[in-house]
């Protein structure tokens, strides 16, 4: 048994562990982020010489990616900024509109087939967004030629906006839905019994009171949908190279840059600080809602 | 139950199911058809070759050889993250200074999107100019390879993608460590149990099926992580990163063969699926 001197002893090694875990992983995890946001502020020597902070710091990168350089032709950073915004938004927009009322359902309903709906939205995890990525561009490409030339029509699936937010679906409406049924869970379903029996239906039940009350986890699953689509990568570059989305500028300018870190961290660091911004607004929603949904699958 | 109540179900998930089934079984089967062809694009001609592309892959060394490097990046990127996010989760699930700041900045990493987390490890492990060949260089050690060097390649994107998994983790055991009734702890205590015991029989039999869910979920998605090797290597140096999602994209996009690699991602989807369900079996099986 040990003395009290001891028990004390070995609270206070157990809390420098801590401290030590703590203070290696913020070293590991905010370290990236310094040195991204060093280099944005340093000039051109300052990246070769490799100094760990700019010395003279500049806001010179900033202006090179937002505004461009005299006789240095490039896709514009705002322009793509734009077009990553246009479909972060649409595909966020129409994946929570369609999501909801079938979270509602899986979530409400003793309906038949209730478990194979739920059981199909985890298998689309399984599934790797490269197989789409085949298929889908062979599909668009034929109806871009086949169906919407013949048509006589302006309207295009690749290289287009709308053709990228159709793509978008596949992952943005599965998550929606899996963490909309986490949030409805949280919500009595005594509430919504009374205003059944006052004579409202379903769906003025779904969009007066069900709606009010999941409003804060529906903001989350937005906003989730909408930093999925704004950090999706693979689809707009393969579908969308000609209507670069922000992810796809910044890709391009790797090659395009070359050693010229200062230009590309700046890029880099206005890439994530929509996203940086959103989410720390909204973490604590998120991770309740993540969890709410994981637990029970 | 009214006729139009047994319906409404049905009418809300319509919508969702007809999204999906466009978007996603739609591609599904169709991938699973070209599979099954010869396709030669510059003809823009199909010729039926029924399972050759498969035995093509599953023939050639290419396949097995990105199959293992896709196992080494999987198990050592879930096995880091995982591991790191349980000992974080521990470390914050106590009160000390700061810790709520520290759980609130612990997320950041994990939506910070692939190519910017690429891209800053791209420059951070960079051989002449990078941070840290030169945090080596001021210990008087001499610079890795990090990137260039195709046995150190695979360690470095593993390492970006522990950076930008572990707070996932971490974030999900602290919820579920919250849920750990108080009195189990104090009770464990009083029959005197050090910390060790403590966590073997208190905290572990709570955290596991948390734990497990979170190893087949990381697992399918680090399978199918493109963004941050595509960017921090392009699969390269000599196909040393080149996990499978990556030889699809080659063979579709560089090389043009666009039924052989749609036979590749049906491979994919099934030896991700087949996974899926062996966990969930022997899960069961346990439980």
């Amino acid at each position: 048994m040990p003395g009290a001197g001891g028990y004390r002893w070995r609270r206070r090694a157990a809390r420098a562990g801590i401290y030590a875990v703590v203070a290696a992983y913020l070293l590991f995890f905010l370290g990236p982020f310094c040195w991204m946001l060093s280099t944005s502020l340093k000039t051109p020597e300052e990246v070769y010489e490799s100094t760990l902070y700019p010395h003279r710091p500049t806001l010179a990168n900033y202006g090179i990616v937002l505004f461009g350089r005299e006789g240095y032709k490039q896709i514009s950073f705002l322009r793509s900024a734009l077009n990553s915004l246009l479909v972060a938004l649409g595909a966020s927009v129409l994946a929570v509109a369609v999501a909801l009322p079938a979270a509602y359902a899986i979530e409400r309903f003793p309906f038949r087939g209730r478990k194979a709906a739920s059981a199909g939205m985890l298998a689309t995890q399984v599934l790797p967004s490269i197989i789409f990525i085949v298929p889908m561009f062979l599909l668009f490409r034929w109806v871009d030629t086949e169906v919407i030339a013949k048509l006589g029509s302006d309207l295009k699936l690749l290289n287009s906006l709308p053709g990228l937010v159709l793509a978008y679906i596949t992952f943005a409406l599965p998550f929606s839905i899996f963490m909309l049924r986490g949030y409805l869970r949280t919500i009595p379903f005594e509430l919504e019994e009374a205003a059944l029996t006052d004579g409202c239906g379903r769906l003025g039940v779904l969009v007066r009171v069900t709606l009010p009350l999941a409003a804060p986890g529906v903001l989350a699953t937005f906003l989730f949908a909408f930093i999925s689509a704004w950090n999706e990568f693979l689809f707009a570059f393969l579908f969308c190279s000609n209507r670069p989305t922000i992810q796809v500028a910044l890709y391009n300018y790797i090659g395009q840059y070359g050693v010229a870190w200062g230009p590309l961290m700046a890029a880099a660091t206005l890439v994530i600080l929509p996203v940086v911004g959103a989410f720390v607004f909204l973490q604590r929603h998120l991770a309740g809602g993540l969890t709410a949904g994981a637990v029970k699958g | 139950m009214s006729r139009s109540e047994r319906a409404t179900p049905y009418l809300f998930l319509a919508p969702a199911a007809l999204a999906l089934a466009l978007v996603f079984g739609y591609p599904i089967l169709y991938a699973v058809y070209t599979g099954l062809f010869s396709y030669d694009y510059r003809e823009l001609a199909f010729s039926f070759a029924g399972l050759s592309n498969y035995w093509k892959l599953l023939g050639g060394g290419e396949f097995w050889g990105s199959l293992v490097k896709t196992v080494v990046w999987t198990a050592g990127s879930v096995a880091l993250q995982l591991g790191g996010g349980l000992v974080l989760a521990l470390a914050l699930n106590r009160r000390f200074r700061g810790n709520r700041a520290a759980r609130a900045l612990i997320l950041v990493p994990w939506v910070t999107p692939g190519v910017v987390i690429g891209l800053n490890w791209r420059t951070i492990l960079h051989e002449q100019y990078g941070l840290a060949n030169r945090i080596l260089g001021g210990l008087g050690l001499e610079g890795v390879r990090w990137l260039s060097l195709p046995s150190m390649a695979m360690f470095s994107v593993v390492l970006a993608n522990a950076w930008k998994g572990i707070p996932f983790a971490t974030v999900m055991l602290l919820a579920t460590l919250a849920s750990v009734p108080r009195e189990q702890y104090e009770a464990a205590r009083i029959d005197g149990a050090d910390s060790l015991r403590c966590f073997a029989h208190v905290t572990w039999p709570h955290l596991r099926p948390v734990f497990v869910f979170l190893a087949v979920l990381m697992t399918m998605w680090t399978v199918n992580f493109f963004d941050l090797i595509f960017v921090m290597t392009a699969g390269g140096p000599y196909r040393a990163t080149e996990i499978l999602p990556i030889l699809v994209y080659r063979h579709a996009f560089l090389e043009d063969r666009f039924g052989l690699a749609a036979a590749l991602a049906v491979l994919i989807a099934l030896l991700n699926a087949a996974f899926g369900v062996a966990y969930f079996q022997t899960l069961k099986g346990r439980t």
